[in-house]
């Protein structure tokens, strides 16, 4: 197995919430509820889960009538990312290579 | 984990990220605030040909019916991004582009229609209108942009 490959972030459901993160400083809980159509539930104890090792911040806030609960990667969260990605396109590319050298 | 798997996570993880692009782009351009902004613009730059106090007062609600389209956007969208110096010189760019717009649209409304310099029906009214105009006829090419500022900025995975 590649060393970089993360075994904690490849759970689909967190690899995915971790994947909407990626590109934004904040996203709103629910617009992250309603992408990967699960529940509040469901998707606090990923967030809870990625909390914890360090990978996600939690911030909430009243605006105009509503609460709203906006979620960030950390750096340490953005860089894990960043890190299995590049695991994952190694994998990728090591079996082109195998495929174009028993070709 | 094998590369076939590999392969569907890393197509899973575009697909995703494409959809928090996409939302920020949708929000950020809606229509709403595109025509809010447009309509300042408009108030703003009427103000140059008119006579005070209107001069002023459509100075002030043009800027602040400007300003007001942008903060009330960014304080409702979903996806929050703190603009980078791609956007800067994008937004700053942007702005120079309208400016020229402005300019030309006046120098077009005194040549072709002969329009007066001051009052209401006047070259900085027409030049505004046509300055406004371009605004909402060059968002596509800026929300193209900044869908390829957001490709590089997460574009190795």
């Amino acid at each position: 197995m590649d060393p970089l490959f993360d075994e904690f972030l490849h759970v689909p459901a967190r690899l995915s919430l971790v994947a909407l993160l990626a590109p934004a400083d904040w996203v709103d809980f629910g617009f992250l509820r309603d992408t990967l159509e699960t529940s509040d539930s469901a998707l606090s104890k990923q967030i809870s889960a990625l909390a914890n090792a360090g990978y996600t911040e939690v911030r909430k806030g009243q605006e105009s009538r509503t609460r709203r609960t906006f979620v960030r990667l950390t750096p340490d969260g953005r860089r894990a990312f960043e890190r299995h990605a590049a695991a994952l396109e190694r994998i990728v590319a090591a079996s082109r290579t195998q495929a174009g050298g028993s070709a | 984990m094998n590369p076939h798997d590999a392969q569907s996570s890393l197509d899973d993880i575009r697909r995703l990220q494409d959809k928090t692009r996409d939302e920020y782009i949708r929000q950020g351009f809606a229509l709403p605030y595109v025509l809010a902004s447009a309509a300042g613009l408009f108030i703003w730059f009427t103000s140059v040909d008119l006579e005070r106090p209107w001069s002023t007062v459509a100075n002030v609600v043009g800027i602040i019916l400007f300003v007001a389209a942008g903060i009330v956007q960014a304080h409702r969208t979903a996806v929050r991004r703190k603009p980078a110096v791609p956007d800067v010189v994008l937004f700053a760019g942007w702005f120079v582009g309208l400016m020229i717009a402005f300019g030309l649209f006046r120098i077009i409304g005194f040549v072709l229609f002969d329009l007066p310099a001051s009052g209401f029906v006047s070259q900085g009214t027409f030049a505004a209108a046509g300055m406004a105009a371009t605004y909402v006829a060059t968002v596509p090419l800026i929300r193209r942009a900044i869908r390829a500022i957001l490709r590089q900025e997460t574009g190795r995975v």
